[in-house]
């Protein structure tokens, strides 16, 4: 019976064109078929294995492991929100030092979304605090004070240094 | 967690009656009283939420979680002042065989699996974490959108619309709380509700065996998975374009009025919700009108219509506000550098079709298109929906090279980290159209 068919009576007498118009079909349709019930015990299994590996993960662990992966230490930013108060702007920055070039991308990215309400700026001088990551902030083009001194679990142990800026 | 998932359902099930509202606005009976009506009214209330929101934040409100009720509230009100269409009675339910339900527990065990895994994702995927939760966040954190936030230096692609950020942000709202984890569960509620609205928009078109066959091989192709819990607004993105593509082609050769309002429904949830949107919904729309064109050019300019009010719903609004506060996204065109750079027109293309055709991401879903699109061009079964779906796809790829000739970006780069997201729109939109194709041959021998 063809796969297609849904078990309808056929006549008698089917032209050859239409035998092999159903058939192809048929192909088209098993061939899907079958690619899917290969598959589905693989992505059930993978399913399984990462599901297995997941649930081990805390929550804090689970909602950071972005900023881990990418070498960035998740807890520097629960210090930077008890140091820098809501709604305050600061700009960030990380030095050369940081070997990675993900790394050196992760920070900032990962600053955006966990240090929110606070806003980053493009330029030192329009920000209320200064955060920078593998080098001291006096070095920049504005006068600070209140800096803090942030020790790192990755990479290399370089410190993050946050200071507000004097205006 | 159970409780954040209570209230991510709970939210979820407003965008339902926002659907609920929608359609009967529309006049769309697809699927009514059948689960898979269901599905595609939450799909539709989802997608008309999406470009509402959009609208709301970028007239000033907060997105708070009344204005999430009032909003949804509102669609279902709107709805219920129209007086309900008199629905055909829905097509007897096919009796199944042990083999037919075997295939569905299959499918059904894998997107169980799925949605289980979905509730312990963690936040790793990078655009996840690096752009779309955080602007989800600062829609709640800063009431509404600031566009300091979207400007920041910090903030990549504050050009991206803002469907996906306004829909994590009332599920945030819900929760009371920002549970990136439980998050997850959306994505797959929208996977889930796609394959479960396909049935809605085909079974009165396809036998039941060619849409079954396309569901159990959507559920169980890995790649549809494994982007949907990535938490990127590729999934969702595609499912709008594929649901907008069924419905294009039911306008286009069943000449449904209802059908080309729920298009634009869908084409503006598409803008809304990515960039890329903007290609994929101008392939489809260009080619509806050009196929329509050779019918009439009333026809043509119905299509055009469509799109259009799709684009000033869904994107038009969103490009004003990120001019008027200089929020420019990272990605412009290399014009000048084109001649110089078409060297990557062959890799580009190679790598997008390489990832739509890998079985091991997409199973054979594109080799049965092509195939399907053969059989019934050879026998000249139905051209228009051959038409449809060549040229959609086709000129959707073009667009996507064309992108990847102009990228400003470093060439290898980009088309590493992106190539396999962006084929999957089109990937769907073929997929979802093959029953089509395979019907019209079958009807043919019949």
């Amino acid at each position: 019976m063809s796969a297609v068919s849904e078990g309808s009576a056929a006549p008698a007498t089917i032209p050859d064109a239409a035998v092999t118009r159903r058939t192809l079909v048929d192909v088209v349709v098993v061939s899907g078929l079958v690619a899917a019930v290969l598959t589905a015990p693989l992505v059930g299994w993978v399913e399984v294995h990462r599901t297995a590996k997941t649930a081990r993960l805390s929550p804090t662990a689970a909602s950071e492991l972005g900023a881990s992966e990418a070498g960035v230490d998740p807890t520097v930013f629960d210090r930077l929100i008890r140091i820098i108060p809501p709604h305050a702007t600061y700009w960030i920055g990380t030095s050369r030092l940081i070997r990675s070039s993900t790394t050196r991308q992760a920070f900032p990215a990962w600053a955006a979304g966990s240090l929110l309400p606070r806003i980053a700026v493009a330029r030192p001088e329009h920000a209320d605090w200064i955060v920078t990551w593998g080098y001291r902030p006096e070095g920049l083009s504005v006068r600070v004070d209140d800096l803090h001194v942030l020790s790192v679990h990755a990479p290399a142990g370089l410190p993050v240094y946050a200071a507000r800026v004097v205006r | 967690m159970i409780a954040d998932v209570a209230r991510l359902l709970a939210a979820n099930l407003l965008f339902l009656a926002a659907g609920l509202g929608v359609r009967r606005l529309i006049g769309s009976t697809h699927g009514t009283r059948t689960a898979s009506g269901v599905a595609l009214t939450y799909l539709v209330g989802l997608a008309s939420f999406g470009v509402l929101a959009q609208l709301l934040l970028v007239a000033g409100f907060a997105l708070n979680t009344a204005d999430v009720i009032g909003l949804t509230l509102l669609l279902l009100g709107a709805g219920l002042v129209r007086r309900p269409r008199i629905i055909s009675p829905s097509p007897a339910p096919h009796i199944r065989g042990g083999r037919e339900r075997l295939l569905a527990l299959l499918a059904a065990a894998v997107l169980v699996v799925v949605g289980i895994q979905s509730l312990y994702e963690p936040l790793a995927a990078w655009d996840a974490w690096a752009f779309w939760i955080p602007k989800a966040k600062s829609l709640v954190l800063l009431n509404g959108l600031d566009p300091r936030f979207f400007a920041a230096p910090t903030t990549a692609n504050g050009d991206y619309p803002l469907l996906l950020p306004a829909v994590e942000a009332a599920d945030f709202r819900f929760m009371g709380r920002f549970d990136v984890q439980v998050l997850h569960l959306q994505f797959w509620l929208v996977l889930v509700a796609f394959l479960g609205a396909l049935p809605a928009l085909l079974r009165d078109q396809v036998r039941p065996v060619l849409l079954r066959s396309l569901l159990v091989v959507l559920a169980c192709a890995p790649s549809l998975a494994l982007h949907a819990q990535s938490a990127y607004a590729d999934v969702p993105l595609a499912v709008f374009m594929a649901i907008a593509g069924v419905l294009g082609w039911r306008w286009l050769v069943l000449r449904e009025a209802t059908a080309l309002r729920l298009f634009a429904v869908f084409a503006a949830a598409a803008l809304a919700t990515k960039v890329e949107g903007r290609l994929f919904v101008a392939a489809l729309v260009l080619s509806l009108a050009g196929i329509a064109a050779r019918e009439s050019a009333r026809r043509s300019c119905e299509a055009l219509a469509a799109g259009l009010v799709a684009a000033l719903a869904g994107i038009v609004p969103w490009w004003a506000w990120t001019h008027a506060h200089g929020i420019h996204g990272t990605y412009h065109a290399d014009l000048a550098g084109l001649g110089s750079n078409v060297h990557r027109v062959g890799p580009a293309g190679a790598s997008l079709l390489g990832h739509a055709f890998d079985p091991f991401a997409w199973l054979v879903l594109l080799p049965s298109g092509l195939a399907a699109l053969l059989l019934a061009s050879w026998w000249r079964t139905d051209h228009r929906t051959v038409a449809l779906v060549v040229s959609t796809f086709l000129s959707s790829l073009g667009l996507l090279v064309a992108s990847y000739w102009a990228t400003p970006y470093g060439f290898e780069w980009h088309l590493h980290t992106s190539a396999d997201r962006v084929v999957i729109a089109p990937v769907l939109l073929v997929a979802v159209l093959t029953p089509v194709l395979l019907e019209s041959v079958l009807r043919s021998a019949d």
